[in-house]
């Protein structure tokens, strides 16, 4: 009946509805009909289950009908909460001209690229980034299709075409997205042809152009639970498919930093059944920052690390005393930084070259600064892996370094950052350097220290060539401004050592 | 045909009314649980 109804609807709207006209309602009249109707939109729609599994309808949602080759958006009329009901045409449809099928179909979502061929295989795409929704899948990501037993029948039984995986992440801290692929190269999302017969389950061909990666996307962040028992769920539906060598997670929270997960073990994932994955969520920044090179204390001497801020030693460029050249000063797996290495740390121009461990070699790099009152604010490193947010206060006599991991790209823009509100909130993964602001010592007929408690002054390894060797660069610098200083023998400076 | 074939204002009716309650019943598949997977417990 439903199919005859499709022909009179069709017919109707090509003729305005404006009188009934003779119209042929015999169904098995001709090879291919004409449909003359508009073409859709895509429509986000949102089927869901709930903690029991049970499936249901919201209102409005959206699904493409097939009672030909032509493609037409039918929507639910039922209410939110429903598991069954009628769904009825909207708009006018697909224009143009269809062939005949051997019965009708249907598959959620609606999509306009959807397409079947005159022996009913249907080709879609299966969604390469899916929605977060709390406790089931996202809008549009659990694509279902159905099929009639003849022409002449208007019941449709939508199957589920996928399986679903529900990573149960604990542990705190709050996620952006979440990656999920086979470890064998395995193709997941993206075209494919979905087979099914009456009575029957769907079957699903991954295309050649099909990609290897489903992404979750949380919007603005997903807060996980903090135990085990408080886990929350994340819905990726999936095609049935074995990971043959396991399969990998990637999730990046809030803060830019990720946690990647893989297991080897052999994985199948069966149509219409759930599989839940508990994960402990450990994330990391990707790279390691500049300021997590540099040690928690300046040098006692030559062989050991003061253990507070107040007692350090004072060393000269060249061997005098006891001390050895700086070059040759290493304790534990720290060294003497470069001035390079140094310019990744202090509040150095966008003009100066970087040096981050041993990895990144004398390059520049963007920065932008703000000072606000006596607190220079900084977004360094940017559109890098190393993007972070700087805050440099001068307090006590020291230079407080606190340093926030931003991400690549993050989109934090350096207003934000210069708001002390900002900093104030969710700090539990800043990471702070304290560096007196010692001054100087100058070796003359009447030894003084200058600057004390107002400028930091530090050797660094990088001689000056054109000089007398024993003058190096000194990184010199306040909570605002970096000076570019060439320090020689005459004076002596304290030494804060970067790790290896 | 020709307009004649319709000429019952009950039959004309009749065709309207299937037209404007022309929709499909349906049913939604309820997922199925399949366990744990403990690859990252």
């Amino acid at each position: 009946m439903g199919r005859d109804i499709i022909i009179i609807l069709s017919a109707f709207l090509a003729a305005g509805c404006s009188a009934l006209e003779p119209i042929d309602i015999q169904k098995d009249d001709a090879p291919s009909k004409v449909f003359r109707v508009g073409l859709g939109e895509v429509v986000d729609t949102r089927t869901y289950v709930d903690g029991d599994l049970h499936h249901y309808w919201r209102e409005d949602d959206r699904v493409s009908i097939f009672t030909s080759t032509l493609n037409e958006q039918y929507k639910f009329d039922g209410q939110t909460g429903e598991d069954s009901g009628t769904i009825s045409k909207v708009g006018s449809g697909q224009s143009g001209t269809g062939s005949a099928i051997p019965s009708n179909y249907a598959v959620y979502p609606y999509n306009a690229s959807t397409t079947i061929s005159s022996r009913g295989v249907v080709t879609l795409t299966l969604p390469s980034t899916q929605s977060y929704a709390e406790g089931t899948f996202g809008q549009g990501a659990n694509t279902m299709v159905a099929v009639t037993r003849n022409s002449g029948d208007d019941f449709l039984a939508f199957k589920n075409v996928g399986g679903y995986i529900v990573l149960k992440l604990y542990g705190g801290g709050t996620v952006k997205s979440i990656t999920i692929s086979g470890n064998n190269g395995e193709k997941i999302a993206g075209k494919a042809s979905v087979s099914i017969s009456y009575g029957g389950s769907p079957s699903v061909t991954m295309g050649t152009t099909a990609t290897e990666t489903i992404t979750l996307d949380c919007g603005n962040g997903v807060t996980l639970g903090a135990t085990k028992d408080q886990a929350t769920s994340f819905w990726f539906s999936v095609p049935p498919v074995t990971f043959s060598k396991g399969f990998t997670i990637t999730a990046v929270n809030t803060k830019g930093m990720t946690m990647t997960k893989s297991s080897s073990k052999s994985r199948t994932v069966t149509r219409n059944v759930v599989n839940s994955v508990p994960v402990k969520a450990e994330f990391k920044r990707p790279v390691k920052l500049p300021i997590e090179y540099v040690a928690e204390y300046n040098l006692a001497n030559a062989k050991t690390f003061s253990t507070d801020h107040l007692t350090h030693g004072w060393f000269m460029a060249e061997k005098q005393f006891n001390y050895p050249y700086l070059e040759q000063i290493k304790v534990n797996g720290y060294h003497i930084p470069t001035i390079y290495e140094w310019n990744g740390v202090i509040p150095a121009s966008s003009s100066n070259k970087i040096s981050i461990g041993s990895d990144v070699i004398e390059q520049l790099f963007t920065s932008e600064y703000k000072v606000v009152g006596e607190v220079n604010y900084a977004k360094r490193f940017i559109g890098t892996d190393y993007e972070s947010a700087y805050r440099y206060e001068l307090i006590g006599g020291n230079v407080i370094i606190t340093v926030r991991y931003l991400g690549k790209d993050s989109g934090v823009s350096l207003n934000t950052i210069a708001s002390e509100t900002w900093w104030i909130s969710d700090d539990s993964d800043d990471i702070s350097r304290t560096i007196p602001a010692a001054g100087y010592y100058a070796t003359s007929s009447t030894p003084t220290i200058t600057n004390a408690g107002t400028r930091a002054h530090y050797w660094s390894s990088t001689d000056v060539p054109s000089s007398n060797p024993a003058s190096h660069h000194a990184a010199s610098f306040t909570a605002t401004t970096k000076y570019d200083q060439r320090a020689a023998n005459w004076c002596r400076l304290p030494v804060r050592l970067f790790e290896d | 045909m020709n307009k004649k074939e319709y000429s019952s204002p009950k039959v004309e009716e009749h065709i309207l009314l299937d037209v404007l309650m022309a929709k499909y019943s349906s049913s939604l598949e309820n997922p199925e649980e399949g366990g744990e997977w403990d690859d990252f417990d």
